[in-house]
């Protein structure tokens, strides 16, 4: 851009591929000076040449006439134009701005997107000047006669050089601080935006806000869960885990407290859970012999067969004493009877008193 | 019968004790005094098993089984039953039927009774079992042995050994008939 030399107006977009670029720059607006203000021709005429002729000055207005309502439009539609370049100055940093966001790896002989979107930027502009300057004809020669002595010959010419010098010297300021001013103020933004939401952030409840204005149910109502579940892949996120740390940290003791096992167990149907239980394929597993094995080490059988046995044979024993005494007594009685006796005297001697 | 086995009945049934220690009646006495016969034949058939095999050792060629008289068998008989007896008095004043049945035989102040006294009583009781009939009418249960050697049979299903006492030798020369 620093070898760009072209108009005041003329905005060197070196990498917005705006159509072809001619030679010389065909929309460059010249001021007007005073070489070039010629005086109409005063002559007679018709009423239908006075129209005619009013309508070709007016087709010349925005060729450069040197009405003076012409120079007010050609100065207005100048800023126009002025304003149009600074603002396609600012388009044409976005785009610089944008293409490094982009993939450099493109290639050249596509259109640029940013360049593009900078261009069309332009060509609005240029189009709102040239309908911007025709306004401005229509009202600078309505007010012509009013502020015809802005454009006098000497004075129109004074001033169209000096806008004319000012401009220039303008852009070329521009110019020549335009990438120290974008980097000043991409620096600046840069440094402000993070305070400036920072600031809000701390001083706006988001949270509050959110629950306020935004109906999150209707929100995840829309979203659909099973298209999301689809697209989870379960069994890598399970791989990842680290079970046995999980297992370690697990408050199992906690949460078997907080379970009312009885409950639970009220609740089981157990007789459903056996019928579906396949306790053939259970007892296949077991090795019965070792079991029966162990438990015979465990339970020392012969003992108990020799408790079992003494029990029964003591069983036994008492049954016959018992029905032994019962048959002592039922002879005594009947024995008694017969003899008339009241009672034996069973009780035998004690030590040392014999009976 | 396993000594083990009468110990554990620690719990005695409704009716039997109440009844410990008081003199026992006829039947029991009788039922012992079966058992008693019973484990004589069963110690008379061992014997004689035995000496067969030892004939059979002796001269297998020659073996032939015995054959004993009724003299020989009677006497057997007689001096197993009398050793039988006297040596379950005086030991721990049982016999062999006599603990099925719950009884134990003691001397005049219920003790356990002398090795004299146990032979002379079994001598006795050998002698004359009708003796033991005489309980089922005697206002005190007594046979005429006990009547004769001052002895009482009574119900004790425990195990425990009633002491001795050394007097019990001269029992028989005291007792009243």
């Amino acid at each position: 851009m620093a070898d760009c030399d072209v108009a005041v107006h003329d905005v060197c977009m070196d990498r917005i591929p705006i159509g072809e670029q001619p030679d010389e720059p065909d929309n460059v607006v010249q001021l007007p000076t005073a070489g070039d203000v010629t005086e109409p021709a005063d002559e007679e005429m018709s009423y239908e040449d006075a129209i005619a002729a009013d309508a070709d000055r007016l087709e010349d207005d925005a060729s450069g006439e040197t009405q003076p309502g012409s120079h007010i439009a050609g100065m207005m539609e100048q800023g126009v134009r002025v304003g149009a370049g600074l603002f396609a100055a600012g388009a044409s940093a976005l785009a610089d701005a944008l293409r490094t966001t982009i993939a450099h790896d493109e290639p050249e002989d596509d259109p640029d997107p940013a360049a593009t979107l900078a261009g069309a930027g332009l060509g609005a502009a240029v189009t709102a000047a040239e309908a911007a300057a025709g306004a401005a004809t229509k009202l600078a020669d309505a007010l012509g006669p009013a502020i015809s002595w802005l454009v006098e010959p000497r004075f129109a010419k004074d001033a169209g050089e000096m806008a004319g010098g000012v401009v220039r010297v303008l852009d070329g300021q521009w110019k020549a601080s335009q990438a120290e001013m974008v980097d000043a103020a991409t620096s600046f933004l840069g440094a402000l935006v993070p305070e400036i939401t920072k600031g809000l952030a701390e001083q706006v409840d988001l949270t509050a806000l959110v629950r306020e204005q935004i109906d999150v149910d209707a929100i995840v109502a829309d979203v659909d869960i099973d298209r999301i579940l689809d697209r989870v892949d379960v069994d890598a996120i399970v791989s990842r885990v680290d079970m046995e740390r999980v297992a370690r940290s697990f408050p199992v003791e906690a949460v078997v407290e907080r379970v009312d096992v009885n409950r639970a167990a009220d609740r089981l149907d157990v007789d459903r859970v056996v019928a579906r239980t396949d306790l053939q394929a259970v007892v296949d597993r077991l090795d019965l012999a070792a079991i029966a094995e162990e438990v015979i080490d465990e339970i020392d059988l012969p003992q108990l067969v020799r408790e079992s046995s003494g029990i029964m044979a003591n069983e036994t024993i008492q049954t016959v004493r018992v029905q032994g005494m019962n048959a002592d007594r039922l002879v005594s009685r009947l024995v008694d009877t017969v003899l008339r006796r009241q009672a034996r005297d069973l009780v035998p001697p004690a030590d040392g008193n014999p009976s | 019968m396993s000594g083990a086995a009468l110990s554990r009945g620690s719990a005695l049934p409704a009716g039997a004790a109440e009844r410990q220690g008081l003199r026992a009646g006829v039947i029991s006495r009788i039922g012992a005094l079966m058992i008693d016969l019973l484990y004589v034949a069963a110690l008379l058939g061992a014997a004689y098993l035995a000496l067969a095999g030892f004939r059979f050792l002796r001269s297998a060629r020659t073996f032939a089984w015995p054959q004993p008289s009724f003299q020989e068998t009677f006497v057997a008989g007689v001096i197993v039953a009398v050793l039988m007896l006297a040596t379950g008095w005086a030991s721990t004043g049982r016999t062999r039927g006599m603990q099925v049945m719950g009884l134990r035989l003691v001397g005049r102040s219920g003790t356990r009774v002398g090795p004299g006294l146990a032979f002379a009583r079994a001598v006795a009781c050998i002698a004359f079992p009708l003796g033991l009939a005489w309980s089922a009418f005697s206002n005190r249960n007594a046979s005429v042995q006990d009547l004769v050697f001052g002895t009482s049979v009574v119900y004790d299903w425990h195990m425990h050994v009633p002491p001795a006492r050394t007097d019990e030798a001269s029992a028989p020369a005291t007792a009243n008939s």
